[in-house]
């Protein structure tokens, strides 16, 4: 038998949203409000709001990433099964920095000198599993 | 070659329709740039790590960054992402000039912010500042700086790699445009373009992370 006969769930769920009439403008008001929050993000950064200028720049960065998906990629019209993959992406990245968000802040909290000395190890290199480290020279 | 080998070679008799097809298209490109997603999510799992264990060094660190060029790139990006989508615009409408312009303004901007991106290696280089062991700034000595660096190299390296990746995407199919009929059904345009779409995104990402730390 054919695949096509074998109607795949897979095949059959895929299907389009309707093509709007003209996406021109809305690409346009997307450049715009994309451009906008950029001058925002930096406005804020020149503010010097100490660590609420990360927080700012990244939730614009969410919202300017979101525009970038649902207009300029047109997640809006894509399928449910091509939304759902997008949106679990999103989720593991965030999950990941979560975690290891909340790992580091448990070690510093059980054993902050345990914490600090063992970033300063990685950073230094004498770890030697850390970013930034070398290998060992024989002269070492 | 025969007709039957020419359907079995693009693997349409797997579909009933060619929208089905191209819609699996786009399934398949998403699970690509899904994974792209994940390669960079690791990243910024490992900046989070160490951003909260150095988060003095890291935050004054980035401002050895130049804020306007990034911001500069960042208006680059956007614009280039802007340009290509209205490609795949007038590619649903037929015109086929207006297509390999859009393509054309796109690779523009996309060098643009290769040569821009390189301007700022070649700042911190002055100063000594590098990747990992080889890394000698006498104005912010610390480790922790040592490690911001490290990671400012090893994320946007990965993205410029990405960009010069999307830039060759695009050129070929700028070229190959004019020999599409009908346009509206170039798929590979579409597709070459999410990729693109989503070289931006992660910069809107970087930018924020690697100069407003702080």
């Amino acid at each position: 038998m054919p695949r096509n006969e074998q109607d795949l769930p897979t095949l059959r769920v895929l299907r389009v949203g309707p093509e709007p009439a003209s996406r021109g403008g809305r690409y346009v008001v997307a450049w715009v409000a994309l451009l906008v929050l950029t001058g925002l993000s930096y406005g804020a950064d020149q503010l010097h709001l100490g660590s609420l200028t990360t927080a700012i720049a990244l939730g614009v960065a969410l919202v300017k990433a979101s525009i970038v998906f649902i207009v300029f990629m047109h997640l809006d019209r894509e399928p449910f099964p091509i939304r759902f993959v997008a949106g679990l992406n999103v989720a593991w990245v965030l999950m990941l920095c979560l975690g290891i968000a909340a790992d580091v802040a448990l070690v510093a909290r059980a054993a902050p000198d345990a914490a600090a000395s063992n970033a300063e190890a990685v950073a230094s290199g004498s770890a030697g599993a850390g970013l930034g480290t070398r290998p060992a020279q024989p002269g070492d | 070659m025969s007709a039957p080998d020419d359907v079995a070679r693009s693997g349409a008799e797997h579909f009933d329709t060619p929208e089905q097809r191209e819609r699996a298209a786009h399934l398949g490109m998403w699970l690509f740039l899904t994974s792209e997603t994940l390669l960079f999510g690791a990243l910024f799992g490992i900046y989070t790590g160490y951003r909260l264990a150095h988060a003095a060094e890291f935050v004054a660190a980035s401002r050895l960054n130049d804020t306007r060029l990034g911001t500069l790139n960042t208006v680059i990006l956007i614009s280039s992402s802007f340009f290509a989508a209205w490609a795949v615009h007038a590619a649903h409408h037929e015109r086929v000039r207006s297509v390999r312009r859009c393509l054309l303004v796109t690779l523009a901007l996309g060098v643009g912010f290769l040569v821009v991106k390189s301007v700022e290696y070649s700042d911190h280089f002055a100063h000594g500042i590098f990747p990992g062991a080889h890394y000698q700034s006498s104005e912010l000595p610390g480790a922790g700086a040592r490690l911001f660096f490290t990671l400012y190299y090893f994320m946007t390296g990965l993205h410029a790699a990405h960009v010069i990746g999307g830039l060759v995407t695009l050129a070929v199919l700028a070229i190959l445009a004019p020999r599409r009929t009908p346009l509206a059904r170039y798929v590979p345009l579409e597709l070459g373009v999410l990729y693109w779409h989503l070289v931006d995104a992660v910069w809107i990402f970087l930018w924020p992370l690697l100069y407003l730390a702080g």
